[in-house]
């Protein structure tokens, strides 16, 4: 019996608080479980942006697996402030060559996850790739080498690696949301059955997060179900106005149904305002600018 | 098979036939007789003697008073039960008659023999002679029996019509078929042979074999096409009728089968044996369905049908005949409404399931049922919309699967599980055991929560899953969505089915009751039922359920009592209140319910019956009710109990009103002394004095403390010492005296006087206030008793009422008129119109002068339905890349490339296809087409968000189709934007609507189309727009020109006239074609103006405006002749220059804008396009791609 089984769906389907409360409990697990309990506590602080918390309480006494999760809180603060902390990313990228150093550290999941993750922000995929693949039957390393093959547009390879990776990872729920994904790509059919994966998780009410909402309301968009991904985005603006992705799944299908140009544009001033360095805007800023410069080119003298 | 009761027969009988009707049953054995008995007086009422040996069958006639027996004195007879005389004696068998039965209908009787032949006889004659009136005299009855007598012997009333041999051993048993000339017969060559007959001959059909001893006994199945058969061999075996196949065998191991019969209504049948007989239904008769929401799912005679509920619609949508084999009903049905698939589950082959999908629309034919996914098991359910549940139970193993049949995950349950049932949620199911249901999460596969029930073989969730009902064989279990239970109900009869109300009520059937079942546990029976009826949805009054023959059926019931029941549970007042007032709900039942669940205050307000009324009333401490019965009956305990019950409350002027009526002056007395009121206490003390009663005196001359009265009521009654001694100890020296003077003593004849007398006062009374009550105990005052009292009159709730206000359609724009005023007489003057479009009023704008009834219709003519499609361009397939890029690469619309954000390569398009240079408009534009394609989703936790692409054609796989969204799309511009452009323009904003259609023309430089025939309907709109844009922008010109010299006259009448030849709509062409008329005239062109006036009457206009044209016309015709020579020929067709506004008359030479199209003089070639905005005049071009 998994004893953490629902403390890494709650995990998954972003429900971070409650993995902080669940994580912080002192129910008794085995040893090696509360080892775990404590990877995804301060995970969960991270997911929320409390990088400080990790950072003050992970010694450089902990274990290995709590030395790298902290690796990641510093990296992530450093990545997230101004450029001044550049150093202290080089310094932290530098710590983790080090950690990886070590061939023992090298199988410890937590570590492999730990690097992909580090590696994946610097969009150093190809390092990211090559730690992550020495898992043991590992699903997060798994969704992670996913991640890394889909924002690699490769397809092929991530239905490849699904498809192994279905043989014994059965029915779980990081399983089901890897499937989700990569359908996603895919299109025909595999919208629906994402639609269903993300119904199914939804269901349960402790994960009827912001983030399986937005999963729920994308598989709508993609299937051509506006209103619907509408009013799942709208719930999930109630939870949470400072989502930058269900703001910017907002301005698409705001778009698509054809709302005023007024209403789109508060959801990117929103939009803006919580994130200003998302991939979204950043793409509209390039776009806008390459069309100046393309539209220079046919103007009359 | 399932035996129903069994039981045992000793003696020497062996036929037995009861009547259709009467509480009558017939018996013939060993005895000769034929016996008539009285099932319910347990009595023999009659013998009939005539058979010379056993009698072997007896049956009753369906029609007539008779008796058929068939004898081994090989005689066959006819009796009349009431006249108890034999009526006819057939003869012919030349062996024992084994069975002879009547026909069901007709004048015919059959007979099997074991002189190997069966024997139709023909009994019209009889039938004849019997219909005589049934006022029959003596006489005419003495000789109607001689004449029957007669007959015997020349066989006239019965004979044979047809010998049917074939058997080559004698025969046991021969029937009819209940509609068919058929008729099929049983005997001891193990043969089951079926004859058919037509009126003038009989012939056998086809003869069954299996059996492998002789066969006792065989009969028709009454509703299907089916022989049933028993015999010897110890089977009973069923047959297929048409194809004369074995269908089934059922074994018993010791006994042989002698006789066997169907039920007349039901679907069961009894048949004989050794050792006593067995009651047995071939069949399962409960109907497999599934309920969701509005829509019933079932199967009926191997059809799935789909019931509405609101529309009462019922229609066969699958045909699933190849399920489970002919003979055998589906099980159960489990119905998913995302993909619109069903299980079938039948108990064939051990178990099986069927998965279909349903067609999408159910009319027309049904569908033979094709696609199935098939696999054993012996209960299927759905757990989420792409997974289902399958139970194994002989491996005892549950299997998760999906759509496509193949197994997600097994789970090996730790307790005997019999059936699964759903449990509201994709990862729990609910396990069936034979002792308890459990709560399984399949996911953790751990046992959530267990409840310990007898076996369960139906579950139903309450519709928000709440609530769920566990129904076993005799009971029910009531529990929430985590199994705990909140009642068990025990039933003696069987329980069929059950459904929730809306408000949380359980109604369930057993084989006869429709009953209740509230969530505590109170259950009632709500009406009875004739025959088992599954249930399938209670809405209402109204319960909706399926009968045994598969049909739909409503059976209308009285919620009141149970809703009553669950708004007391639920405390909800008001809803009990309106229930008691609105409905007849009264009984000793809901009175007794009331009162044992504490509401004695409300069963008050159900009884008319003082005594209960005054019972409840003390009960409930209302003092009011049991004081106003108490004083209808007048009864002495009544008068007592409401005394004591006063008396708690401390409500004393009852207390004594009570006593008073029972004459307890007693305690009359001590209330009057407790309360202080001596005025009374005096009156009781006369009453005493009158009644004769001196202890009652003494008593309240005590109370009083009047001493003189007790001393004397002490001498009346001869008690002198006592007397004295009181007289003495207060002092009354005199009477004292007097007292022992006349008892002839002295003061010294008195010794030994107590000494420790003290003087007994009573308490003065400090506070008398004997007309107001003590203060009274508080008396709960429950929510019903206020509620009845203050607004027993009111009506309960008054109708809502509305008031409808009739929106202002009529007074429509208030400032009319403009710069144009007419100078002529005042009868065409302004009359502020409606103007409507679509019903909707408008305010008028400043732009048109005039007034006009419109009507703007456009949609017809463009509007078709747009959808998806796919391009045929190929681009061969590139593995790895950017899904963008495989957009750009199956694309050549520009708008794909913008789309994938390949504005460089979308702008080369347009420049290519229609010239583009200025794309400065189209901006904003380009930005929402990006922005609509993509799609944020985040992965991993605290990675960035992933990117996905939305395409256009969801349903393409293949890399080399796929094309992006795109959010403008030509349905949308021709039903939104267009119509919202010819508003604005009727409305008079030329400017806004200027805009409007130039926006149109931008928005088509991003639409993508299907269909050829659309392409022509873009290109229609973009000339639309065109003309509008040039048409608008002269007027908005026009409006410019101050009519104050004669060239700027002129030039706003050219451009008025220039306006009238933009192809516009209808309606907007008159009303250019009116503002070019009153321009004209007013500026004394009468020529033109007529002419316009002419062209305006073409158009049809509405009344007022044809009127006005006509007097132009009329007064123009008068002066033919125009003040200003305008540039203009309106018989030579032209299109004006959309920078210069000058016509180009046609043949003269002009360029033209490459996208909209709009003419130019050659000297604007090179120029930006002022219609469209984007393109170059002149400038090469492709076309358009769409």
């Amino acid at each position: 019996m998994d004893e953490l089984f629902g403390l890494r769906n709650l995990f998954y389907t972003g429900s971070f608080q409650q993995v902080i409360n669940e994580g912080s409990s002192r129910t008794s697990v085995s040893e090696s479980a509360k080892l775990e309990r404590k990877i995804y506590l301060y995970r969960a602080y991270i997911a929320q942006g409390k990088h400080n918390i990790v950072i003050t309480e992970i010694k450089d006494s902990d274990p290995i697996d709590l030395r790298v999760v902290k690796l990641l809180a510093v990296f992530l603060q450093s990545k997230s402030s101004s450029q001044a902390s550049e150093t202290k990313k080089e310094e932290t990228l530098k710590e983790l060559k080090e950690i990886l150093g070590d061939t023992a550290n090298l199988s410890n999941a937590t570590v492999q996850i730990i690097a992909g993750m580090i590696y994946y922000h610097e969009g150093l995929f190809e390092d990211a790739l090559k730690v992550l693949v020495r898992h043991n039957r590992n699903l997060e390393c798994v969704a992670l080498i996913i991640q890394i093959y889909l924002q690699l547009d490769r397809l092929d390879l991530a239905k490849r690696e699904i498809a192994a990776t279905k043989t014994w990872a059965e029915d779980a729920m990081l399983a089901q949301l890897i499937e989700a994904w990569v359908g996603l790509r895919t299109g025909g059919d595999k919208y629906q059955e994402a639609y269903y994966i993300y119904e199914e998780i939804a269901q349960s009410p402790s994960s009827n997060t912001v983030k399986v909402l937005n999963g729920q309301a994308v598989c709508n968009i993609h299937l051509g179900r506006y209103p619907e991904a509408e009013s799942l985005l709208l719930e999930a603006l109630n939870k949470n106005n400072s989502d930058p992705d269900t703001l910017v799944n907002l301005i698409v299908v705001s778009n698509l149904i054809g709302k005023p140009t007024e209403v789109v544009n508060r959801y990117i001033t929103q939009l803006k305002e919580v994130a200003p360095n998302h991939v979204f805007l950043q793409d509209l800023d390039l776009k806008t600018s390459l069309f100046d410069r393309s539209a220079q080119r046919f103007a009359l003298a | 098979m399932k035996t129903i009761n069994v039981w045992f027969f000793l003696g020497p009988v062996r036929g037995i036939a009861f009547h259709p009707t009467q509480p009558l049953f017939v018996s013939g054995g060993d005895d000769y007789k034929i016996k008539v008995w009285n099932y319910k007086t347990r009595k023999c009422l009659f013998s009939l003697n005539g058979h010379l040996d056993y009698v072997r069958t007896v049956f009753f006639h369906h029609e007539y008073p008779w008796i058929l027996s068939a004898s081994d004195d090989q005689t066959i007879r006819i009796w009349n039960w009431q006249s108890r005389t034999c009526i006819a004696i057939l003869t012919g068998h030349n062996h024992y008659v084994m069975c002879a039965q009547f026909h069901p209908k007709e004048d015919l009787v059959v007979s099997a023999s074991l002189d190997q032949t069966v024997r139709v006889w023909d009994i019209s004659g009889l039938r004849k002679k019997n219909a005589a009136p049934s006022s029959v005299s003596f006489d005419d009855s003495l000789h109607k029996s001689a004449a029957t007598q007669a007959d015997i012997f020349g066989s006239t009333d019965a004979i044979v019509k047809y010998v049917l041999e074939g058997h080559d051993r004698g025969v046991n048993w021969a029937t009819f078929h209940p509609t068919l000339p058929l008729i099929v017969s049983a005997g001891d060559d193990r043969q089951i042979k079926l004859w058919r007959m037509n009126d003038a001959k009989a012939w056998e059909v086809d003869t069954c074999r299996g059996h492998f001893n002789n066969v006792s006994a065989a009969l028709f199945h009454p509703r299907q096409e089916l022989i049933i058969s028993d015999a010897e061999d110890k089977t009973i075996r069923v047959w297929d009728m048409s194809k004369r196949t074995l269908v089934q065998t059922f074994r018993r191991e010791h006994d042989r089968f002698w006789v066997l019969t169907a039920h007349p209504e039901l679907n069961l049948f009894a048949a004989g044996h050794d050792n006593g007989l067995i009651v047995f239904k071939l069949e399962r008769e409960r109907p497999a369905y599934a309920v969701h929401q509005n829509s019933l799912y079932y199967i009926k005679d191997k059809y799935l049908r789909v019931f509405d509920f609101a529309s009462n619609s019922d229609v066969s949508v699958l045909s699933v005949r190849k399920i489970g084999g002919q003979y055998m009903q589906p099980r159960s049905l489990s119905y998913n409404p995302a993909e619109r698939a069903v299980i079938i589950t039948t108990t064939a082959d051990g178990g099986s399931f069927d998965l279909f999908h349903l067609p999408k629309e159910f009319n027309g034919e049904p569908r033979e049922a094709s696609d199935g996914k098939r696999g054993p098991g012996t209960s299927a359910i759905f757990i989420a919309r792409n997974r289902f549940a399958v139970l194994d139970k002989a491996r005892q193993q549950i299997e998760i699967r999906d759509l496509s049949n193949a197994t997600t995950k097994s789970v090996k349950p730790s307790a005997t599980v019999n059936e699964i049932f759903n449990a509201g949620s994709s990862n729990l199911l609910l396990l069936s055991t034979p002792t308890s249901v459990i709560l399984y999460d399949i996911q953790q596969r751990q046992v959530v929560s267990e409840i310990n029930t007898p076996p369960v073989k139906y579950v139903v969730w309450s519709s928000d899953h709440s609530q769920v009902a566990l129904l076993g064989k005799h009971t029910i279990t009531i529990a929430n969505k985590t199994l705990e239970e909140s009642c068990l109900i025990h039933e003696t009869i069987r329980i069929k089915s059950g459904a929730w109300d809306d408000g949380g009520i359980f109604v369930y059937s057993t084989l006869n009751h429709i009953k209740y079942a509230l969530s505590q546990g109170d259950n009632g029976i709500i009406r009875t039922l004739d025959q088992p009826v599954y249930l399938t949805k209670v809405k209402g009054k109204n319960v909706h359920c399926l009968d045994r023959d598969g049909k739909t059926r409503v059976i209308s019931i009285d919620p009141m009592e149970y809703r009553f029941k669950l708004a007391l549970i639920k405390r909800n007042y008001d809803e009990v209140l309106q229930i008691i007032r609105s409905s007849n709900l009264v009984g000793q039942a809901i009175i007794a319910y009331l009162q044992k669940k504490g509401y004695p205050e409300i069963a008050l307000h159900f009884v008319r019956d003082d005594k209960t009324r005054f019972d409840l009333a003390v009960e409930c401490g209302n003092i009011e009710v049991a004081l106003e019965t108490a004083k209808a009956m007048d009864r002495e305990d009544c008068w007592n109990t409401l005394g004591v019950e006063a008396l708690r409350q401390g409500n004393h002027q009852i207390v004594e009103m009570a006593y008073q009526r029972v004459k307890n002056f007693d305690r009359l007395s001590f209330i009057y002394l407790v309360t202080g009121n001596l005025e009374k206490l005096k009156k009781m003390l006369k009453i005493a004095e009158l009644r004769n009663d001196h202890m009652s005196r003494f008593h309240n001359s005590l109370f009083l403390g009047d001493v003189e009265e007790r001393v004397r009521l002490l001498k009346e009654v001869g008690q002198l010492p006592l007397a004295y001694l009181t007289a003495q100890s207060y002092g009354l020296v005199e009477e004292a005296e007097a007292i022992l003077t006349s008892a002839g003593l002295t003061a010294d004849d008195i010794t030994d006087m107590p000494t420790n007398g003290q003087l007994l006062k009573p308490p003065t009374p400090i506070l008398k206030h004997p007309d107001s009550n003590w203060p009274l105990l508080t008396v709960q005052r429950s929510f019903f008793d206020s509620a009845f009292i203050t607004t027993d009159s009111n009506p309960l709730a008054a109708p809502l009422s509305f008031n409808d206000t009739n929106e202002g359609l009529d007074d429509v724009g208030g400032d009319w008129g403009g710069d144009d005023d007419l100078g002529f007489n005042g009868a065409t003057e302004k009359a502020v119109d409606d103007l409507r479009i679509d019903g909707e009023a408008l305010e008028e704008g400043s732009g048109w002068d005039i007034d006009a009834d419109l009507n703007v219709q456009l949609n017809n003519e463009i509007s078709q339905e747009l959808s998806n499609g796919t391009h045929g361009e190929f681009v061969p397939p590139t593995s790895g890349t950017n899904e963008s890029e495989l957009w750009i690469h199956n694309s050549p619309l520009a708008a794909d490339h913008v789309a994938a954000g390949s504005f460089e390569t979308a702008m080369q398009l347009l420049n290519r296809q229609v010239g583009a240079v200025n794309f400065e408009p189209l901006k904003s534009h380009f930005l929402k087409t990006f922005q609509a394609t993509r799609t944020y989703l985040s992965c991993n936790v605290s990675l960035p968000p992933l990117v996905y692409y939305i395409r256009r054609n969801p349903e393409e796989i293949e890399t080399r189709r796929v094309l992006p969204i795109l959010p403008y799309n030509f349905q949308n511009i021709v039903s939104s934007q267009l119509q919202e452009a010819y508003k604005t323009t009727t409305l008079g904003k030329f400017q806004d609507a200027t805009i409007q259609f130039r926006n149109i023309l931008h928005s088509i430089l991003l639409i993508s189309v299907s269909k050829k025939s659309e392409v022509d309907e873009v290109n229609q709109l973009i000339e639309v727009c065109r003309e509008y844009i040039v048409g608008l922008s002269m007027e908005q010109m026009r409006r410019k020109y101050p009519l104050d010299s004669p060239e700027n006259t002129k030039k706003a009448l050219e451009l008025a006239a220039y306006f009238t030849h933009c192809r516009l709509q209808p309606a907007h062409l008159q009303l250019s074609l009116r503002s070019a008329m009153t321009l004209n005239y007013k500026a004394k062109n009468c020529l033109t103006a007529s002419m316009f006036a002419r062209r305006l009457l073409e158009l049809a206009p509405p009344q007022q405006v044809a009127t006005q044209a006509r007097q132009i016309q009329t007064l123009s015709d008068k002066t033919p002749r125009d003040e200003i020579t305008l540039d203009y020929d309106q018989y030579n067709p032209f299109n004006v220059c959309g920078i210069s506004n000058i016509p180009i008359y046609k043949g003269s030479s002009s360029v033209e804008c490459p996208y909209c199209h709009a003419s130019y003089l050659p000297e604007h070639q090179g120029k930006l396009c002022t219609v469209c905005d984007v393109s170059q005049i002149g400038a090469n071009s492709t076309g358009l791609k769409v």
